[in-house]
């Protein structure tokens, strides 16, 4: 369905967050041909499920995730960014130039290779997790969180992830229950001040989630001590990166991010660029991925330039 | 895509001849906006082999229930009456189309 599509540009990006879209605006307003994969299941990146984001610059009465997404997206459209949604399969890094060959079976060809596909939720890997998702363990409170109505459950973590999403919920489900593993929580104070005003939720601390209880839907976890009845469990202990899709072919890190040379986000590969969650492990934040993913367009940029140069000479 | 309700649960896919599709939706979820051009997708390369249908679960939460449907974007499969398959979470166009394939062979 997209065999209409140039398949040669200059610049392919991967990945359509915060950084990857910021970078098809950069490259696309230095008049280089980009195309960009959305990937096929969930354009737009992490922030299409958050409702509501307080920290992003430029929005002092707040923006919600989608719309600040659906902004920056139409931004890189405007800037002359081809946009296909489908996710990249596999990649050949080749020292002439890149091939992302796309699930539908196109193949992109570029000299500069953007990657930008973010982190993932992280599992907990215990009995019951994979049994049971979508029967009651879910990774996003804003997305499940209504079919809980009433509905005592379980959130794991205690990140600001973690504490966001036992706020939310505390307003739709019965009892809720905050389990941590460690002694105290990381989320930062205002969010922290904000789930001490919410009567119906209980904290957990220095407990684990042993196991996840139910047959055809969660009925319970099974605590260090005890266990628990709940309907729900919401998974929120961090995120990994996403580089399955360059495992092998860039330089990562034992953690799973992609290696830069900071403050630059050139990789191992030449040509190839990386930002965003895929390479911070710290900040995590969408304006830290904006501006990583436009450090990434102007570096690509300079690639660019440099061999178009090059070749003029030759 | 074809919008079904509680009424019309039983004729459009119960008794549909043709294997179906339900896509599970709710106005909150914004991974089904994100999803619901794949499901468009299947739709048209299945004209004729299988419908699709979309299940408003804030306008029917009982087909929600009915399901057990605790998780959204989901899917159902039926043949003949049954569900066959499900799934969870996001999926893409070609996810969607190699389970509709397989259900269509009977794999399911
Ligand atoms: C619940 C939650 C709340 C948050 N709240 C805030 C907040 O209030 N403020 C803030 O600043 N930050 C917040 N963050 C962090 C912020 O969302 C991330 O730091 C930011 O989205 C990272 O952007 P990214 O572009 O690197 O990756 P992502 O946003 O993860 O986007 C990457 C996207 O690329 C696509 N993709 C992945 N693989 C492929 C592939 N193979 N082919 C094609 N496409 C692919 C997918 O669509 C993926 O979603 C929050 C995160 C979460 C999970």
């Amino acid at each position: 369905m997209h065999g209409t599509h140039l398949t040669r540009y200059d610049a392919v990006v991967v990945g359509s967050g915060p950084a990857g879209y910021t970078a098809a605006v950069y490259l696309g307003r230095a008049g280089r041909s980009v195309v960009l994969l959305e990937g096929g299941t969930a354009p737009g990146g992490a922030l299409m499920t958050t409702p509501e984001i307080e920290n992003y610059p430029g929005f002092p009465d707040g923006a919600g995730g989608p719309e600040l997404m659906d902004s920056i997206r139409r931004q890189a459209l405007r800037c002359g960014a081809t946009l296909v949604p489908v996710d990249a399969a596999s990649v050949e890094l080749t020292g002439a130039g890149h091939r992302v060959v796309a699930a539908d079976g196109t193949a992109y060809d570029a000299r500069a290779l953007v990657l930008a596909t973010g982190a993932e939720h992280r599992r907990l890997g215990i009995d019951g997790e994979d049994r049971l998702a979508g029967r009651g363990v879910s990774w996003c409170g804003t997305c499940d969180g209504p079919f809980f109505a009433g509905r005592d459950v379980v959130v794991v973590g205690g990140g600001d992830t973690a504490v966001e999403e036992a706020c939310f919920l505390s307003r739709i489900a019965g009892q809720v229950h905050l389990v941590h593993r460690s002694a105290r929580l990381r989320a930062s104070r205002v969010l922290q001040d904000r789930l001490a005003t919410r009567a119906n939720v209980t904290v957990h601390l220095d407990t684990r989630v042993r196991a996840i209880e139910g047959t055809d839907r969660v009925t319970g976890v099974r605590l260090d001590q005890r266990s628990l009845p709940v309907a729900g469990v919401f998974v929120a202990i961090g995120h990994d990166p996403r580089s399955a899709l360059v495992a092998g072919a860039v330089e990562t890190t034992a953690s799973g991010h992609v290696v830069v040379e900071h403050p630059s986000s050139r990789t191992n590969v030449p040509g190839v660029f990386a930002c965003g969650d895929l390479v911070d492990p710290t900040y995590r934040q969408a304006i830290t991925a904006a501006g990583s993913g436009c450090v990434a367009a102007l570096d690509a940029d300079a690639y660019l330039a440099a061999r178009d140069t090059t070749r003029d000479a030759a | 895509m074809n919008p079904v309700t509680s009424d019309s649960f039983d004729d459009q896919v119960r008794r549909s001849a043709l294997p179906v599709l339900v896509d599970f939706w709710a106005p909150w979820c914004t991974r089904c906006a994100g999803m619901e051009p794949a499901v468009r997708e299947v739709a048209t390369t299945f004209a004729g082999r299988g419908s699709v249908v979309t299940v408003d679960v804030e306008a029917h939460p009982e087909l929600a229930a009915e399901h057990l449907v605790l998780s959204l974007p989901a899917v159902a499969f039926y043949r003949d009456g049954a569900v066959v398959r499900t799934l969870a979470g996001p999926r893409s166009a070609e996810e969607l189309a190699a389970a509709f394939e397989e259900v269509l062979d009977g794999q399911h």
